[in-house]
């Protein structure tokens, strides 16, 4: 019972305290992009997560025997991006055996959801901080589904600000970075932080 | 020739990863808080990109769709070491104090989908001209970003103390999101003077 109460508790802390995006910043330029089509955040959002617990459970017997090195710090990266590429070449070959006729369609989608920040970020948090198993799945869990938590939120402020007269040198990249800034703001205070004076 | 030479130069300007095509956003928004972090995020920048770059004109057109993703990551990865072992020469730990953002540039989209995709279809030399003119762009946007987070955030310029802090709160992510916004919006200003001096030449001619 322990376990599930920390592993929800780790969960819940990634999805909304430390989110993603709006505390950590990362993935924010696959979220930009998936923003434009709504449609794939649920199925990158799956993806990632996937892929997070699956790189997740391989690296963590690995992590504990790196994590003496006076190089862990590059070394600990480097095994989590072999890991995901070992993920990625067993998802993609599965795929092109089972499911042949989703496989053009899963192809870069698998490819961006194994190699970006999100992904690797969210490896790379718990096992810096030396979580233990339970703590580092229901992070990663927790970090992915932050992930199209966020993006639905951005992806409907965006759409909201298409109809607003924003200045023509602010349009595009610009409001959307100040959109997101001021959201992230909002988060921060929301979960009960207070400014540094 | 020329217009390739034009086309890779924009990449620091009017091409930017960052501000101009809004890659590599969250690394500077949320690691770039000093001039330190951005040397860090810069000669790591430099390791995952110009080599993946060689890498994609050489080796990668060669390697079948599907995988050469896999290689480029894998690469770009291998590059963090000597990226760990330059910026150890510069000061002992700013790799280490910039957290998990450097590493993370080795998955990033600019080195393993962006910056390859263009070298698979350039020579080796090219390759490595695009990829130093994308660095620079980076670095540019990375500097800037850093100091004027630094100075405002604790009143110094790499760790040495000119002023009081003015806002201690510049060094979270959301203030990094929007100064990279204003940043943006700054060089669509340019852009646009540029754009309107260009057609008012082309019109008197």
């Amino acid at each position: 019972m322990s376990y599930i109460f920390q592993f929800l508790t780790m969960m819940l802390t990634a999805l909304f305290v430390e989110n993603i995006i709006f505390t950590r910043a990362l993935g924010t330029s696959w979220m930009f992009y998936l923003t434009k089509r709504p449609g794939e955040i649920i199925k990158y959002t799956l993806l990632l997560t996937g892929v997070t617990t699956v790189s997740g459970l391989i690296g963590y017997p690995l992590n504990g025997i790196l994590h003496g090195s006076a190089m862990r710090h590059v070394l600990v990266p480097v095994m989590y991006i072999a890991v995901m590429a070992v993920v990625y070449i067993a998802a993609y070959l599965l795929i092109k055996k089972f499911l042949p006729e989703k496989f053009e369609n899963l192809g870069i989608n698998l490819g961006t959801a194994v190699f970006n920040c999100a992904a690797l970020g969210t490896l790379l948090i718990p096992a810096n901080a030396r979580f233990d198993l339970i703590t580092t799945l229901g992070y990663g869990i927790g970090m992915s589904l932050g992930f199209g938590f966020a993006a639905i939120v951005v992806a409907y402020g965006l759409t909201r600000l298409e109809y607003c007269r924003v200045p023509k040198i602010f349009r595009g990249i610009p409001i959307a970075l100040i959109y997101l800034g001021l959201l992230s703001l909002a988060f921060y205070g929301l979960v009960g932080h207070q400014l540094p004076t | 020739m020329k217009s390739e030479l034009k086309e890779s130069l924009g990449y620091i300007f009017f091409k930017n990863p960052v501000l101009v095509l809004g890659l590599i956003i969250g690394h500077l928004a949320a690691g770039d808080t000093n001039l330190q972090n951005a040397a860090a995020l810069s000669i790591t920048f430099f390791f995952v990109t110009v080599p993946v770059m060689l890498f994609a004109s050489t080796i990668g057109k060669k390697i079948p769709a599907g995988f050469n993703l896999v290689c480029y990551a894998l690469f770009s990865a291998a590059m963090l070491v000597p990226a760990y072992s330059l910026s150890g020469s510069i000061s002992a730990t700013i790799f280490d104090s910039s957290g998990i953002y450097p590493a993370l540039l080795a998955v990033s989209t600019v080195p393993i989908i962006y910056s390859s995709k263009i070298a698979e279809k350039q020579t080796p030399i090219k390759a490595i001209f695009s990829g130093l003119c994308i660095t620079a762009g980076f670095i540019i946007t990375a500097v800037i970003l850093g100091a004027a987070r630094e100075f405002l955030g604790s009143g110094s310029l790499w760790g040495f103390k000119l002023a009081d802090a003015i806002y201690p709160a510049a060094k979270l992510p959301f203030w990094g999101f929007i100064l990279l916004g204003f940043m943006a919006a700054i060089v669509n200003w340019i852009k646009e003077i540029f754009k309107k001096s260009e057609k008012g030449e082309e019109e008197g001619a």
